[in-house]
């Protein structure tokens, strides 16, 4: 009987065009995707699979052997949704009769509980009149004829139609996904069209946004156009200072008061780092909750106090080392003040500083093919090899210094090019300051944000007003501020959201105007120039820069660089730029043009490239 | 009273076991499904909910007529006396005590929500759901929605292998 009816299947269709095989499961495959397989009452079970919205999202028919329907099967049919309203609507009249009659026999054939069967409202061109259901579930439940019986076998949820589980399913965060995906072997095969696995080797965007709200995380994953809740414990992200992304799937981030600590944000695993106190100087740079309470040295003329926040100005680039057990692996970070660099393990006491003659540092990179990190320094663009293995570090410089004008409007970055040489990556970036006349609309927006900076500052009696936090002289003489009648209340928190047009642009602008990439040649001791890096595209911003061949990732542009914002500059809310820079053709296109079916995300914590790991 | 009953259409949907109910228009046209249908002209005399049994259907009945605008469908009560934001805070204490049913009601609620297409019903019931698994253990899940466990032994250890950091 179960032979037989399985045979049947494969021959109807083979005398069509496609062809079957039979899987190890003893289902029977045909070439474009549908399934069937026999379950262990007399149904029949026939899948098909079909693509929407770049997920995978299974449809599940069962056939009754019992039934005297014509079995026609039709390859790649539209697919039809379980619980169509549409279809019942729009063959409500046409097929008044037939689908009356259907539901007589539908009827008859199902238990009370059986409620999916209203599903195979069927048009007359469709000879199969079936009930639709999710595998294995449809014996069971038409045995429950009594409600008594239902009552004590009541596992219908497994039986949750696909439609259903998948909307439910794109609301869980990832860790809840997984065990959803646990559950029983329906839930499995919803779960798996969620295609996970691609998230672990593709670079995906990690991003807040208003839509997940303060304790989730969006990841955005290019390669399927999918996207994941994860969870982001932590203070709401207003108050979080940057994020960097490591190597491993970790990120580098901070508490409220600027105390480090890697997060997993797809398996939410944490592993604590030693407080900002302990970082070189730091006892006397920042205070208890975080702020920056460097004393003023008038002496010099330069100490004048400034406001700012461990979790906003002290971490400047980060690199963590491979390893399998996180508690094992090094972090090393380069810092305020005086761009330095220490390391720490997770649970160790304090950080330690490399030498006091490394400073002034500009990327740290690990490399995990030799197991040594590579720095960058600031102003010369050497490169230097730091080797944390033994007793005491080591550093190494592999290339010397080159000499170039000094430039402010430059972050450089290091990485590995496709054949293991380092690659420098220079990011030239112009700056607009806000037009005199809307410093005072301007003035009045930043104050709301720091509003407890400057309270810090009355408290201390310094008489450090917004003014020395926005860098603007206090006798420069500012333009009579006109009102505009398109000025408009704005409200603070809008700042931190992406997109907001301000009134006469009022902040600060960054814009990326060029990106160089350099082959780092220690033989010959030279930076050479690369004008095309090929099929090859960077990730750059505040993550390990990496370079990947697009060949192994197509859903990315090759020969570009996909930047995400990364300027330290004073105000970290209040820029946005983030995109897709073609290094062959000098361009930036918007992130939001290339992948419109992002979330509008927020300023903090910035949005990162990250490979998740779990 | 009677008047604006009189000037109420009134819809008689019919339940697979024989019961009727007669419901006002707006009321039944919080389901999609069922708008279209009348929008169609499809459903001059009775609408025949075939899927969906007496027990469930009053429930669904019951919370479209919470949830129909208040704008004169629920009739003096809903004066302009009541604030929108209380109102609100209203629907969803009663939402919360609705939902309140047995995994079996939940789980025939959220398909009749599906199929009559009522967005409000739908998210409730689907909330619900997502909390159970967001906030559970994989054997509180399957405890709570009373989901058998159908893998092989063998099969489940390898999941529980691969998913160690999602079963904390």
């Amino acid at each position: 009987m179960m032979l037989g009816g399985m045979a049947d299947v494969a021959k109807t269709y083979e005398s069509g065009d496609g062809s079957v095989t039979t899987n190890d499961r003893g289902a029977v495959e045909g070439d474009d995707g549908w399934q069937a397989i026999e379950d262990d009452g007399s149904n029949l079970l026939v899948t098909v699979c079909t693509s929407i919205h770049g997920a995978s999202v299974r449809d599940a028919t069962s056939i009754h052997h019992g039934s005297s329907l014509v079995v026609q099967l039709l390859p790649r049919r539209p697919r039809r949704r379980q619980l169509a309203p549409d279809v019942v609507a729009d063959y409500y009249w046409h097929h008044l009769l037939l689908a009356i009659i259907a539901l007589g026999v539908l009827y008859a054939c199902l238990s009370r509980r059986n409620q999916p069967a209203l599903r195979a409202v069927w048009p007359s061109s469709y000879a199969a009149v079936v009930h639709a259901s999710t595998k294995n579930h449809t014996q069971k439940r038409s045995s429950n004829v009594a409600p008594d019986a239902a009552v004590k076998d009541d596992d219908y949820w497994s039986g949750l139609p696909d439609d259903l589980l998948f909307t439910i399913m794109a609301s869980l965060d990832v860790p809840s996904l997984r065990r959803a995906g646990a559950v029983c072997t329906s839930w499995r095969a919803a779960h798996d069209a969620f295609r996970l696995p691609a998230l672990e080797r593709a670079p995906c965007l990690l991003y807040a946004c208003e839509e997940y709200g303060p304790n989730e995380a969006a990841l955005y994953c290019p390669s399927t156009r999918a996207t994941f809740r994860v969870p982001f414990p932590g203070p709401p992200h207003e108050k979080r200072g940057f994020t960097f992304a490591c190597h491993g799937g970790w990120v580098f981030t901070a508490d409220e008061v600027g105390d480090p600590y890697l997060l997993n944000p797809v398996t939410g695993a944490r592993a604590m780092l030693p407080p900002v106190k302990t970082i070189y100087h730091n006892d006397e740079f920042y205070d208890d909750d975080g702020r920056c309470v460097w004393p003023a040295e008038p002496e010099y003329g330069i100490m004048k106090p400034t406001i700012s926040w461990a979790r906003h100005s002290e971490y400047l680039r980060v690199a963590i080392s491979a390893a399998a057990d996180v508690t094992e692996c090094t972090v090393v970070i380069l810092h305020m003040p005086e761009w330095r660099l220490s390391f720490a393990r997770p649970g160790d006491d304090r950080w330690t500083l490399v030498s006091k003659q490394t400073s002034f540092l500009s990327d740290i990179f690990y490399n995990d093919k030799n197991g040594l990190f590579y720095i960058l320094g600031l102003d010369d663009c050497s490169v230097s090899t730091l080797d944390l293995s033994g007793p005491s570090p080591s550093v190494n410089k592999s290339m010397r210094g080159v000499a170039q004008d000094s430039c402010d409007f430059l972050t450089k970055y290091l990485t590995l090019g496709p054949s293991g040489e380092p690659l420098e990556v220079w990011r030239n970036w112009s700056h607009t300051n806000t037009p005199l006349k809307d410093r005072q609309t301007y003035h009045d927006i930043v104050n709301k944000l720091f509003q407890d900076c400057v309270d810090l500052a009355n408290e201390d009696g310094n008489n450090n007003k917004p003014s020395d936090y926005l860098g603007i002289d206090d006798h420069q003489e500012l333009e009579p501020y006109e009102a505009n009648e398109n000025d408009q209340e704005i409200d603070a928190s809008e700042l931190l959201r992406e997109g907001i047009d301000l009134p006469h642009r009022l902040v600060d602008e960054v814009i990326t105007e060029d990106i160089l990439v350099f082959k780092v040649d220690v033989d010959r001791q030279k930076l050479v120039e690369l004008r095309d890096i090929g099929d090859h595209t960077l990730f750059v911003g505040l993550n390990s820069v990496v370079c990947l061949p697009t060949k192994d990732f197509p859903a990315f542009e090759p020969n570009c660089a996909y930047l995400t914002d990364d300027c330290f500059d004073y105000s970290p809310m209040l820029r946005k730029d983030i995109g897709i820079w073609n290094i062959k053709n000098r361009s930036m296109q918007k992130l939001s043009d290339a992948w419109p079916n992002m979330y509008p995300w927020l300023h903090l914590p910035a949005p990162v490239w990250i490979t998740p790991r779990f | 009273m009677a008047t604006r009953e009189a000037g109420k259409k009134m819809i008689m949907l019919k339940s697979p076991d024989g019961m009727e109910f007669e419901v006002e228009e707006a009321v039944a046209m919080e389901s999609q499904t069922i708008r279209k249908m009348i929008e169609d002209d499809c459903a001059d005399t009775a609408i025949l909910i075939p899927n969906i049994n007496s027990k469930i259907l009053s429930r669904v009945i019951e919370y479209c007529n919470k949830h129909v605008p208040t704008t004169g469908a629920t009739g003096a009560a809903a004066s302009d006396t009541v604030a929108p934001a209380a109102l609100a805070e209203d629907l969803k204490i009663w939402d919360a005590e609705f939902i309140k049913v047995n995994r079996a009601t939940r789980f025939d609620l959220i398909q009749a929500a599906s199929y009559l297409n009522i967005k409000g019903l739908l998210d409730l019931t689907s909330q619900t759901t997502i909390d159970t698994i967001s906030d559970n253990s994989l054997e509180e899940i399957r405890s709570f929605l009373s989901t058998k466990n159908d893998y092989l032994p063998e099969e489940e250890q390898t999941i529980r292998r691969e998913n160690q950091w999602a079963f904390q």
